[in-house]
């Protein structure tokens, strides 16, 4: 961190404190988010049982419903508000202020997904209610890792975000970086289907990029779908890749903010 | 006559504004382009899980709904965009001027901001409607009616989020997901309708007709539907629908009061 002192981790305690009781102003709009977002999950599951039902299992449907509450829980997506504090010239002021850039996104992040996480809870517990122990981690075991993995899934979150929110300082909009983050991750996360169910190269591709780390190695890891050494193998690779994209995503904003332009006035 | 050389004018000129933002341009055709990969991706997970087919549709005429979907979602970001800025408008009191300009507020308003990124959907869409057209032997006289289609599914598309607008005009706040709610029905009428309960298709066919422009032309040229439905349905529910939506906009700003600084 830029600030070693403990004034610099007050001041981050006190933003993540603000942060989060910010989001009570706006309850209605989370509400909105987990009804749009709730929608969209209850077509993914129409579709999937209509294809799979000839051979249907609570345990694709549980792996289905802990992703859903997983990426919820997970959703950070800064683009827009970026987007808009560099078309406005804004970001001249928020780079001014005597904290890191990086760490302030970060325990913005932070305080949005100690919220999130009551409601991503709240799908939890109505889906345990439907489905019982399909949804129950495979062993105590297999508990602690997903719970881990959750911890680093947020690291591998935040920082794939931070470095397409770098982006914007290049291009001055937010459509482009955020729809590409969001094909990505929407495609490779594991939020439509499990990963091991891929077919052919979207399998392998998805094996090789980051994504997987966000929504598919918790879930899988809790329901015992990885287990073993390959339970140990997916938690190394998810901190390897948590600490390579926190230095890459360091290390270029330290480059993308030399090339800043500053508009409005 | 004259109202519409306003809009086009307006249009056009908004349009060379979004010209500016080259590097966007490129991250958005590639982004949009990007997605329409990303769900046939998706699609190939699915129908890899299904069997090859899903509810008796070969994968090829799915692929006609989804390039016929991207095709409707592009026109509407082309044309009449500018409504997924509505809730910030209200907060930021940017409506005052708008409803003093001497032309209609809805149209004028919606032709004002088009996204370049529309670009991408409209051509992956064609390109996806014709390849798969033809790879599920689709009679190429069909493409006669692709316009029709996809101008009256645009216009139901519009429709249904200009009345999230109306609501986001009366119901101050944040509420951009009610459009995001909008777009998430759009994205599921690209499956074939017998892959849902009854109630869902009538949801989508009849309450918010997003899949009457696609599905219904879809089915008549795969020979599931009569041709008749197919040439009279979507111009109906566009009818329909652009009427219910003007007027509710035009009721949401009666007795609207200014916000912002």
């Amino acid at each position: 961190m830029e600030r070693g002192r403990a004034g610099g981790w007050r001041a981050y305690r006190n933003l993540f404190t603000r942060a989060l009781s910010a989001h009570l102003a706006y309850g209605g709009a989370v509400w909105m988010n987990l009804l749009s977002l709730g929608a969209g999950f209850s077509f993914t599951l129409l579709v999937w049982r209509f294809a799979l039902r000839s051979s249907p299992g609570s345990a694709f449907f549980a792996y289905l419903a802990l992703a859903f509450a997983v990426n919820f829980t997970l959703g950070v997506a800064f683009e827009r508000y970026v987007g808009d504090r560099i078309r406005e010239g804004l970001i001249a002021t928020d780079l001014l202020k005597p904290v890191d850039y990086t760490w302030f996104f970060f325990v913005q992040g932070l305080s949005d997904v100690a919220f999130q996480a009551c409601f991503g809870l709240g799908v939890v517990a109505v889906a345990w209610a439907a489905l019982g122990q399909a949804l129950a981690p495979a062993s105590g075991l297999a508990a602690a890792q997903g719970l881990l993995s959750l911890a680093l899934a947020f690291v591998v979150q935040f920082h794939i975000g931070f470095l397409f929110v770098q982006m914007i300082f290049a291009t001055h909009s937010n459509y482009g970086p955020f729809t590409t983050r969001m094909l990505l991750h929407n495609t490779f996360s594991g939020i439509f289907a499990p990963l091991d169910l891929y077919p052919g190269a979207l399998g392998t591709l998805a094996r090789w990029l980051p994504f997987r780390h966000v929504v598919y190695t918790p879930c899988a890891l809790w329901l015992g779908r990885i287990s073993g050494p390959d339970a140990w193998g997916a938690l190394a690779s998810q901190a390897a890749w948590g600490l390579a994209l926190m230095l890459a995503s360091r290390l270029s904003f330290g480059l993308i903010r030399r090339h800043l332009t500053i508009q409005g006035g | 006559m004259r109202e519409l050389r306003v809009l086009w004018r307006a249009f056009r000129t908004t349009l060379q504004t979004r010209l500016e933002y080259r590097a966007d341009l490129a991250l958005g055709l590639a982004g949009s382009l990007g997605l329409q990969a990303s769900s046939l991706g998706l699609l190939w997970v699915l129908l890899h899980a299904s069997g090859g087919a899903l509810g008796g549709w070969k994968p090829a005429e799915i692929g006609v709904l989804y390039g016929m979907t991207a095709m409707v979602q592009g026109t509407s970001e082309l044309f009449f965009n500018h409504i997924w800025w509505t809730p910030t408008y209200v907060i930021r009191g940017q409506f005052d001027r708008l409803l003093v300009y001497p032309v209609r507020s809805l149209p004028f308003f919606l032709v004002t901001c088009p996204e370049l990124h529309a670009l991408g959907n409209l051509s992956g869409g064609l390109c996806l409607t014709l390849a798969f057209g033809r790879a599920a032997g689709l009679p190429p006289w069909g493409l006669l009616g692709l316009p029709l289609w996809v101008a009256c599914g645009s216009l139901v598309h519009t429709s249904v989020l200009v009345l999230a607008g109306a609501v986001t005009v009366r119901v101050k706040g944040a509420y951009n997901q009610l459009f995001w709610l909008t777009n998430t029905l759009l994205q599921n009428s690209r499956y074939p309708m017998s892959v849902y309960p009854v109630a869902v298709q009538g949801l989508l066919l009849v309450c918010v007709p997003l899949a009457v422009a696609s599905w219904v032309p879809a089915s008549a040229l795969s020979g599931r539907l009569p041709l008749w439905p197919a040439l009279l349905a979507p111009p109906l529910a566009a009818a329909v629908m652009v009427a219910l939506a003007w007027k509710a906009w035009d009721k949401a700003f009666e007795g609207y009061e200014s916000s912002g600084s």
